[in-house]
């Protein structure tokens, strides 16, 4: 679940220790009112009684969920993958322009892009946002390359390039190259 | 994301349940009315399956598997169904539980309701269902089939699973349009198609607190949740595989032939789902063969992975696309040399599987239930359960055994949502088994 915080945190071990404290008061009760005689029904019963328990904790991670969810605007909505990726969703966006539909392309992230997991994610941004271009493995059999962090020219030859996104921040600037034939 | 895009999924799963209606109504699962309200949620997967498995290989033929032939393909399986409601009902209609325990169904209902509203905000942000469970089903609509061209691509990831999954997406996008906010939704129908199965075949078979126990944990289970909202295939596989593990089990015991049948579909479609869909469905099939001590559940499993399979491996083959689930990864040398993997990635899985943190206590209930019968030796329901347990566990072993990636990422990205098959299947026999305890 995307809102659910990494660590259990104050409230969730609270509502944890309740679920507990509900355990112990139904297994008491339990007890009390009709104790089944034989074993996979009490180990039944228990399991019920622990879900019960957990219900409380499970509940909250769903709150601390919606919390985020509902909050989300389209853009980080429609984006929400590559955002994870620490991909920015309009990252390629410029490129579409620029590469006719028929055409094959290529992906290529420079090391020097200082997130492993948007480096490893960019050639699927890059299949996403141009589809139905098709991706080709090797620059040089590609129509079109589309680098990120890595200037074309240094990937293959090139008639032209174009600048689909300046760098901004941390993050390099994204071109478009059309491979020369 | 709007109410007519959930209108529009709505129908089309009303397809997939007319369909499954009728696979499992030809096989006498269900008989008249009330038999086929007793149904409804085994003929969901069944019908899920049938037309998966059908529109993969029409699919690999060059069909669109547009809106028409989406329904064409349902409506010729649902035919069965018109035999079946005119029949009187047979031995395999729904009994109602006798016990109490309303307030666990109470509470299940109430559970998925919530899980519903949550998975309703829910953006497609898991990296597997962006990067390639997503995009082939967009491709499927889009491109108005299997364009090799697309598929074949060098940078689509996992381009040698097969495409039940995409193809059920894609017939949903036919409907509501591409909107990719209702997958999650459409993995929660599978989960309470599940639950829904369970309560269905076990409800009249086994006592109440044993069969609410597992569905009350899986409705809570957080991974449950997690997986849901990640909109990838490991829960429509685990509760195929699951449903049809269920199925397995009521021909052991009361050799119904339709029983076989639909576990034999439900088999296929989880072959069709995920690489280890394919181990859980020769694990189930092989102990059923063994245990029953007959060659027919052997050609009921033959039969389902040549229908969920076949068609897409041929596919492969013709495009040159490797294929992850080859046997050539099984080599002796390099299984010698990683052999220290094998401790290691089975004790990790183990502790996906019984970290109640993300199961609560299904497996350990499974396991004591499993042992309690095993001891009474009077049925051959525990050696079916234990038999398939552990192959489709050795199975998940073996993959991360032979894999060519590093195994501690693979383990870290993947063991928690592969066990969930053998958690569900495990889910799916307690009731069953506490009944031979």
């Amino acid at each position: 679940m995307l809102g659910v915080p990494s660590t259990t945190g104050a409230l969730g071990w609270a509502l944890l220790g309740l679920g507990g404290l509900a355990f112990l008061v139904g297994a008491w009760r339990l007890r009390l009112k009709r104790p089944p005689r034989d074993a996979t029904t009490v180990a039944a019963h228990v399991c019920l009684l622990v879900t019960l328990a957990a219900a409380p904790y499970v509940c909250w991670r769903f709150v601390e969920d919606l919390r985020v969810t509902t909050r989300l605007d389209p853009y980080e909505r429609a984006a929400a993958g590559p955002i994870q990726a620490y991909l920015p969703g309009y990252l390629v966006d410029g490129a579409v322009a620029h590469v006719p539909l028929e055409a094959t392309v290529a992906a290529v992230a420079s090391p020097r892009v200082p997130w492993a997991p948007a480096r490893k994610a960019f050639p699927a941004l890059v299949l996403e946002t141009l589809f139905p271009r098709r991706t080709v493995a090797h620059p040089r059999n590609a129509d079109y390359i589309i680098t990120w962090g890595v200037k074309p020219q240094a990937v293959a030859p090139v008639s032209r390039v174009w600048t689909a996104r300046p760098r901004v921040g941390d993050y390099p600037a994204v071109y478009v190259g059309k491979v020369r034939r | 994301m709007t109410g007519d895009h959930l209108l529009g999924l709505v129908l089309v799963n009303l397809l997939f349940l007319a369909a499954g209606l009728g696979v499992t109504g030809a096989s006498g699962w269900w008989r008249g009315v009330a038999g086929l309200r007793g149904a409804l949620g085994l003929s969901y997967l069944a019908g899920v399956a049938a037309f998966g498995i059908t529109a993969q290989l029409l699919y690999v033929c060059g069909a669109a598997m547009v809106v028409w032939q989406v329904v064409l393909v349902c409506a010729v399986f649902a035919l069965a169904t018109i035999r079946a409601l005119r029949r009187p009902a047979g031995e395999m209609v729904l009994q109602r539980s006798r016990q109490p325990f309303r307030f666990a169904a109470l509470g299940i209902v109430l559970m998925a309701a919530l899980i519903g509203v949550d998975l309703w905000y829910q953006p497609l942000w898991a990296y597997d269902s962006w990067t390639f469970w997503t995009p082939k089903a967009h491709a499927l609509w889009a491109l108005h089939g299997l364009d090799a061209g697309w598929f074949t691509q060098a940078d689509l990831t996992s381009r040698d699973y097969p495409i039940l999954l995409p193809s059920v997406e894609a017939a949903g996008f036919h409907v509501t349009g591409y909107e990719t906010s209702l997958l999650d939704i459409q993995s929660l129908f599978f989960a309470v198609a599940f639950l829904r199965a369970i309560y269905e075949a076990c409800a009249g078979r086994a006592r109440s607190a044993l069969l609410w126990a597992p569905l009350a944990m899986l409705v809570v289970a957080p991974s449950l949740t997690d997986q849901l909202a990640a909109a990838e295939a490991d829960v429509p596989v685990a509760a195929l595989f699951g449903a049809s593990g269920l199925a397995a089990a009521l021909w052991l015991r009361e050799r119904h032939r339709g029983s076989l049948c639909v576990a034999a579909v439900l088999a296929a479609g989880a072959s069709a789902t995920k690489v280890e869909g394919l181990v859980f469905t020769a694990a189930l099939f092989i102990t059923l063969a063994a245990v029953a001590r007959a060659a027919t559940p052997l050609l009921a499993g033959v039969a389902a992975v040549v229908a969920g399979v076949l068609p897409w491996r041929v596919w492969l083959e013709l495009h040159h696309i490797p294929n992850q689930g080859s046997y050539s990864r099984l080599g002796a040398g390099y299984l010698a040399n990683h052999v220290a993997r094998v401790p290691e990635s089975a004790a990790y899985l183990l502790v996906k599987m019984l970290d109640p943190r993300a199961w609560l206590l299904l497996v350990p209930l499974f396991l004591f239930v499993l042992w309690r019968a095993w001891l009474e030796r009077r049925s051959p329901l525990p050696a079916f359960a234990a038999g398939t347990f552990v192959l489709a566990f050795g199975g998940l072993v073996l993959a991360y055994w032979s894999t060519r990636l590093g195994l501690h990422y693979q383990l870290t990205t993947s063991a928690r949502r592969v066990v969930t098959g053998i958690v569900f299947f495990g889910a799916a026999l307690t009731p069953l088994l506490a009944e031979a305890a």
